[in-house]
Formats: C-alpha cells, structure tokens, sequence
C-alpha cells in the first residue's frame, strides 16, 4: 500500500484515524503497531513475520545489553545485534547481486535462488542499529515498554521510505505528545503539500525521464532533458513522500525531522548532503563516519572515511555497480572539498602539512557549510553538475548505459531531440519541469511553513491536493522510487 | 479557526472517500485471490476496489479539463495536433523489432495470396496510410519518428515487386480526395465516409474482374449527426465535454442498399469478401456499402475491430473460405501502422503461417 493511493486515502487512512482517536492513550502504541503491521501485511504478509522477527530480536538484545553484568558483555550483545541486523540486510538486498557479481567475476554459472527484497528493509535496519548503538553509548534509554519500541520502528508513516528515525528522538513522543486541531492541521497541510509533489510533478516527469534514458544513443538534448526530468521526479517524488511522512505523523501527534532542504541550491557537494535525504547523511555521520574515526585520526584518514561512508552509503541505495559508483562519486568529491578547505585553512594559518590539526567545524557537521570550498561564481554550478551526473549513475541500469547517457549529454551523439521522442513530449511535461526547477531553485517552502498559513494558502494547498487526487485516478499510479530501498 | 480550515476539510474528505469506498464494495464485489500469504490477494482487491468508484467520472473529468483545457495535453494513446485534430499514437511508436515485424507481416500477406490463388480468388490489398501521413499540416510541432516516415514508400515498394498482391496506393488515393472533402475524422483514427467512398472507387477500377452483379444505392441522411471520435475521449473530459467545442464533430450518414434483393429462386453466392479492421467493420463509414455500390455486387464483411487486420484474415481463411468456394475476390484493408505489430503477441501463428525469418526483410 502506498500513501497516493485510492485504498489508503478511501479505507486505511479514515479507519486507522478513527481508531486512532477513539482509543485510550496508553493503548495507542499497540494500535500504532497493529495498523502499521497492515499496512505492511498489505504488501506480503510472510515478510511482515520477518519485520516483526527483527524487530522482538533487537528489542530483545537491548534488554540483554541493559542487563549484562560488565560493559564488555553488553559490547559482545551490541555487536551480535548489529551482525544479526546487517546479515539479514545482506542476504535479502545483496545475495541476488553477489551471485550476479560471482559469476561476472569467475565464470560459473551457479544462480542460487531468487531473493525477494522486503520493502522498507533498509530503513528499518538502520532504525534498529541505531537504537542499539544509541543504548551502547548511553545516548539512549532501553524501550520501557516493548510496544513503544515496535511501534517506533513499525510507524507507517516513516516505515517504507524513511525518513531514517532513531528511537531516542521518538521515545518521549510516545509517552507525551499532544494532539490539537492545530497540529492535526500543520499535518494535513503537509500531506496534501508532499502528496501534490508526488503526484502533479514526480508522476508528471517520470514518463519523460523514463524515455529520455531508453533512447540507445539519447541526442544532447534527448539526454538533457532526461537527467533534468529524472533530477526533479526524484527530488519531488522522495521529498514528497517524506512531506507526506511528516504529515501523517503530525495527525498522530508526532513530529518528525525535516529530509530535505533545497537540496538543488547547494554551493558544494558537502552542503547538498547537509540539505539531500538528512536523516540519512546524519545516520551514516554519526555510525558510520565517527566510528571509522571521523576527523580525529588527520587529514588522510578522514578523507578515506568520508570516501568509505559514502561508497557504503551508495550500495545502502541499492544493489548494482551504478550505486556503488554514486556513492564512490559523492564521496571523492566529499574528500576533495575537505582538501580544499584543509588548505585554506593552512594557508590562512601558515600551516601547510597536510597531518595539520583540523577544526572541528570541517568535519561533516549539521550546521551548513558557510565557507564553500570553491570560488562564489564557480561553486553552484559546479556542484549541480556533479549532482546531476552523478544521478545518472543513480537512474541507469549498468554502467555502459550510464557512460552511453553521458556520451549524450556532453555532446558526443546529435545535437537535436530525437524523433522517437518529439512526439511523446507534452506540454503538460515541459511547463511541469520549469515549475520543479523554479521550485527546486528556491527556497520555496521553508521549515515551518504549514503552521500559522492564511487560509488563503490552505485553500490553494487544499485545492492542490484535489487536483492531484483526480490526476491519481486519472491516471494508474507509480510506485514511490526509494521503495526500491 | 483559520488553524482548523484544512483539518476539517480532510477529514469531511476523508469521510466522503470512505462513503463512497463503501458504497463501492456493496454495489459490486470486490474480486480476491486466495493466496493472501505473498501479496497476490490484497494486490487483486486494491486493483479491484480502485475500479467502478462513484467519483471516478468526475474526477477524471476534472482533470481532463485542467489537462486539455490548461495544457492541451490528452492521456496516452493520442497525439494532439493543432487546430483540434487528433492522431492515434500507434502511428509513432517504434516498437522492439520493428524491422523484422513489418518483414513478418509482409511474409504473411505473400503467403495468404499464395493460399488465395490456389483457389483462383484474387487479393486486393488496400493500404489505409497514416493519418499523421495525410494529414500532416495539422500536427504542428509533432513529427513521425525517422521509422515511421519512410514506412509507407517501404511497404508500397516491397508490395509491388513479385509474388505479391495487387495493391491500392491509399495514400495517392486520399491526398487527391482531401481536396475536395476532408478524408479522415478529426476527432477519430478511422476514416470519413468520403474517404472510404474514394477507396472503394479505387479498388473497383482496380478490380477488374467480371463479378456477378448486383443492384447497389447508396443513399445519405439528411442531416449530419454529431459525433465525438474514439481518440477525443483520451482527453478524459468526459461528463465536462461541453466545455471543449472541438472535440465534436459531424459525419454524414450513408446507407447502401441491394436494389435487385427479393429474388424469389434463392440467393446468388457472394463473389466479395472484406476483410480488415475497424475502418471496414464500423457502419459508420459504410465502406462495405461503398465497395458494393462502386463494384456493383456483393460483398461479404468478415471484417472485426480492436484486433488489427491479421486475425480476422486467419478467422476468414480458417473459417469462412472453406464454405465459400465461389468467391472470386478478397479485398484486404491494411492500415499502415499496423505493419510493426508482432501479432505472434496477439495470437501465435502455426508454423508455416509466417516465413521463418523472412528474405522480404532484404531489400526494404
């Protein structure tokens, strides 16, 4: 089941609600956990028994942590958590890939079986790891109530898609939130907004991008307008579902981070990861790269770690080279922006070894970057180039499709739109990309606009919502992308 | 109150959705699988619910208005040109083995006048050309892929040379006939009746056969009829129609009636049959009426629509040739952009049916 759609919004939405408020506070949690297990269930109800699996494990690994004797038998009981976590990661996202990767490599022609990839089984791992490193560090409490826990970890707004939560943020949220008619409001604004995105602008782009990127030899313009249509549905399609997250949370009370900030608008590769899907960047900050060592070992050693991160952080996407490449592209140029900025700062400093000590404010932080490591006119541009190529590896099946797309793009084919596609363009689809990228370009719909909005506003957002609600059965819906994770 | 506005609205919104997602499920079962387990039933319920909603019409409705009206953009399957005219899309689309397709089909065509000549029935193949091909002034800045343009002079190049049918150049056939009265509907794929008047003249002068003959008056109603073609309702306007004048238009109807039927000594063996597609078996276009009115005899139409000219011409030759051993001629309306179609997809040809891949693909 997905947010934009007819069964969600006619008879999972309006019962789950009613339920929801009928019932006692203290027994919400396990409604929380039962709804959100159908909504799950909706999609195969073997895996839901997996989820749930993973889920009473971890909660029951934390109990043991909590309960061991020494700290050295509480790390034994973290680390056997978070193997058992990212093995069953591995096996259900990566065996299919590994016996495509074997018998590239050797030959054979062994092809095991067929895994099937769980929806949402990429975030709710990480949702795990993290709560259990969280208990490790003493950054967090073991859940006081396991149905707290499962509900954290099972809330469908946040389950399929992300954004990537840790309990810690949730946890007081699950004894205390509120809920008025103002919130509720703050929520349905937010919905309607994310579910416009979706539906008006990533469905609108994606039969565009999808034929730009079908084309064997796409011409300049054939693929400029692909990576320019995939860019803007992938923007609009994930920081919709993500709007449309934060939305259904609020109805319930619970208020979740913001993933996206203008991401398009980044001066650097550094600040489009600090404005790009944030849950996850700050997830794999904060274990992934600080574990590894961060900054703290010099100035080689953090530029491998960010490298590391961001490779690792390529494949979390999803199991092909392309990814890996993604990831590998990102994380150069998260390296080389750190150099960049380590040298300025030598220079600035009179210290020109390259094992100097480094500020903390260079590491990756949460604040955004207000030196950009490249020159003013220079820095925009160059960073939207490199996000846009680097998407292409993101959207194409192999890596021979990628260098064919951007063989196009830099002027290696023809030059005009090629005939397979003239005819396919509408003007509904061009005058819905100049919209996504004026958006995209500005900084539209900052933090806290859906609270206190006139009611002109919510009358237009409301309207919004109705239009692409008849656009949804106009037209058959497509799947969010990131489901793929 | 203003900080309530949208909230109260969702959930009246939220209300109405349930209602009619209630009423739905009552007035029409919903349809399920019995594997509930991997997702199959819960997949064929949503698939199931989504349909038959009370508010589909008017929300499908209201977004064609938007989408037409605003954007002049209609659903897939319809290519909008300028001045309100409309083009069925499959005359752009460059489908996976186009090549070896159109050599397939035109294989299969060889092979059928074989099996026809055999039983001394001559085959007339009346190529129906691309609409976007005659009516090219109207699609403003939409263009054939480079595929599809020389598609037409392909065939007509390939029909000609031996072993193959007599074929109807249709296209030299409705260029000339638009000068004086528009050819195809505007609004619909098919043809209008005066195209289909000027084809049947071209395939009787081409016929030349001697044919039993009969007595054929066409007559035409008086008034023309409103009519909104097949490829306006991929706008999606539906129950807002009326808002967009263009996406009606008139035709004139016509009738063609035997004049020398009621012979009291039993009935005289057809010598005719019409085999094709939608442009042959719609009344609407008369072109059967036509046929027998320009080749004064009869004429039988095994024609049948939606499933392109290959099927029917298996059905005809399976099944109607064998209890009409005295026809003397097929005529075959083919529309161009049929030629790419793997009808194997559609419905798998017997071995011998199609070449094995075809020696008419050299030289096309």
């Amino acid at each position: 089941m997905i947010f934009a759609s007819v069964i969600f919004l006619c008879v999972f939405l309006p019962i789950f609600l009613a339920l929801y408020y009928l019932t006692p506070f203290k027994y919400r949690s396990p409604l929380i956990l039962a709804g959100s297990y159908a909504f799950y269930a909706w999609w195969r109800m073997d895996f839901t028994f997996l989820f749930a699996g993973v889920t009473l494990a971890t909660y029951l690994i934390s109990v043991r942590m909590e309960k061991s004797a020494t700290p050295a038998i509480s790390q034994k009981w973290l680390i056997f958590g978070i193997i058992g976590n990212l093995l069953t990661l591995g096996y259900f996202k990566y065996f299919n890939f590994g016996v495509r990767a074997w018998q590239d490599m050797t030959g054979s022609d062994w092809v095991g079986w067929h895994v099937i990839l769980p929806i949402g089984v990429s975030f709710y791992i990480f949702h795990c790891i993290s709560y259990l490193i969280d208990i490790h560090r003493k950054d967090a409490e073991v859940a006081k109530s396991y149905w707290d826990f499962a509900a954290f970890t099972a809330l469908f707004p946040h389950l399929i898609a992300g954004p990537v939560l840790r309990y810690k943020d949730l946890a007081w949220q699950f004894q205390n939130r509120t809920h008025t008619w103002e919130k509720f409001n703050e929520g349905v604004l937010r919905f309607a907004m994310g579910f416009a995105k979706k539906v008006l602008i990533a469905d609108t782009l994606a039969p565009l991008a999808d034929m730009a990127f079908a084309q064997a030899n796409p011409s300049l313009l054939d693929s400029w307008l692909g990576i320019l249509a995939y860019a803007a549905q992938l923007y609009f399609d994930f920081s919709g579902y993500s709007e449309m997250a934060v939305g259904l949370a609020l109805m319930m009370g619970f208020r979740f981070i913001e993933n996206f900030d203008a991401p398009y608008t980044s001066r650097s590769i550094t600040e489009f990861w600090q404005r790009w899907h944030i849950s996850l960047s700050t997830w794999l900050r904060d274990y992934l790269y600080i574990p590894l060592g961060g900054n703290r070992k010099g100035a080689i050693r953090t530029y491998i770690n960010l490298f590391l991160t961001m490779l690792l952080g390529g494949l979390w996407h999803g199991a092909n080279w392309t990814f890996i490449l993604w990831g590998a592209l990102h994380g150069a140029f998260l390296a080389l922006e750190k150099l960049l900025i380590n040298s300025r700062h030598s220079r600035e400093n009179g210290n020109l070894s390259l094992n100097a000590e480094i500020p903390a404010s260079a590491g990756m932080t949460t604040k955004k970057t207000n030196k950009a490591p490249y020159p003013a006119l220079l820095a925009w541009p160059l960073t939207w180039l490199v996000v846009m190529v680097g998407w292409v590896f993101f959207r194409a099946t192999n890596i021979s499709t990628a260098f064919d797309f951007m063989r196009g793009m830099f002027g290696g084919n023809t030059l005009m739109v090629s005939g397979e596609l003239i005819w396919q363009i509408t003007p509904l689809m061009l005058a819905t990309l100049a919209a996504a990228w004026l958006i995209a370009l500005s900084r539209f719909l900052k933090a806290g606009w859906a609270a206190e909005l006139s009611l002109g506003k919510q009358t237009a957002v409301m309207a919004l919502f109705v239009v692409a609600f008849c656009k949804l059965i106009a037209q058959s819906h497509s799947p969010f992308l990131y489901f793929q994770f | 109150m203003t900080q309530r506005f949208s909230a109260y609205f969702f959930c009246l919104l939220l209300l109405a959705l349930f209602a009619a997602g209630v009423v739905r499920a009552v007035q029409h079962p919903l349809e399920a699988d019995p594997s509930w387990v991997d997702g199959k039933a819960t997949l064929k319920l949503e698939k199931s619910f989504e349909k038959e909603q009370a508010f589909e019409v008017y929300a499908k409705s209201l977004w064609g208005m938007l989408n037409y009206g605003l954007f002049n953009t209609t659903g897939k399957g319809a290519v909008v040109g300028e001045d309100g005219w409309f083009y069925t899309a499959e005359e752009f689309e460059t489908p996976k083995d186009f090549d070896k397709n159109i050599a397939d089909n035109l294989a299969y065509i060889a092979n059928v006048k074989q099996q026809l000549t055999a039983k001394n029935i001559a085959l007339l193949l009346v190529i129906i050309p691309a609409k976007a091909r005659v009516y090219p002034e109207h699609l403003g800045l939409k263009k054939m892929p480079d595929q599809r343009q020389g598609l037409y002079s392909r065939i007509l190049r390939h029909s000609r040379a031996g072993g193959n049918p007599e074929i109807i150049d249709g296209l030299s056939v409705l260029q000339t006939a638009k000068k004086l009265s528009p050819v195809f509907m505007r609004t619909d794929t098919h043809w209008t009746p005066e195209g289909a008047e000027a084809m049947a003249a071209a395939v009787a002068e081409q016929a030349k056969l001697s044919l039993p003959s009969a007595t054929f008056q066409t007559t035409n109603g008086d008034k023309p009829k409103h009519y909104s073609g097949d490829l306006a309702k991929f706008s999606q306007t539906e129950k807002l129609k009326s808002l967009f004048p263009e996406l009606a238009e008139t035709r004139r109807e016509y009738t063609t009636a035997n004049a020398s039927e009621g012979d009291l000594f039993g009935e005289a063996a057809i010598p005719v049959a019409l085999v094709g597609t939608s442009y042959s078996a719609m009344s609407e276009w008369n072109f059967t009426g036509f046929l027998q009115q320009a080749l004064q005899a009869d004429v039988m139409n095994v024609a049948d629509e939606g499933g392109g000219p290959v099927a029917p011409m298996r059905k005809f030759l399976k099944e109607v040739l064998p209890q009409n051993p005295d026809l003397k001629l097929v005529i075959w309306e083919f529309p161009e952009r049929f030629f790419p179609v793997d009808y194997r997809k559609i419905s798998p040809l017997p071995l011998g049916e199609v070449a094995e891949h075809s020696d008419a693909g050299e030289g096309l």
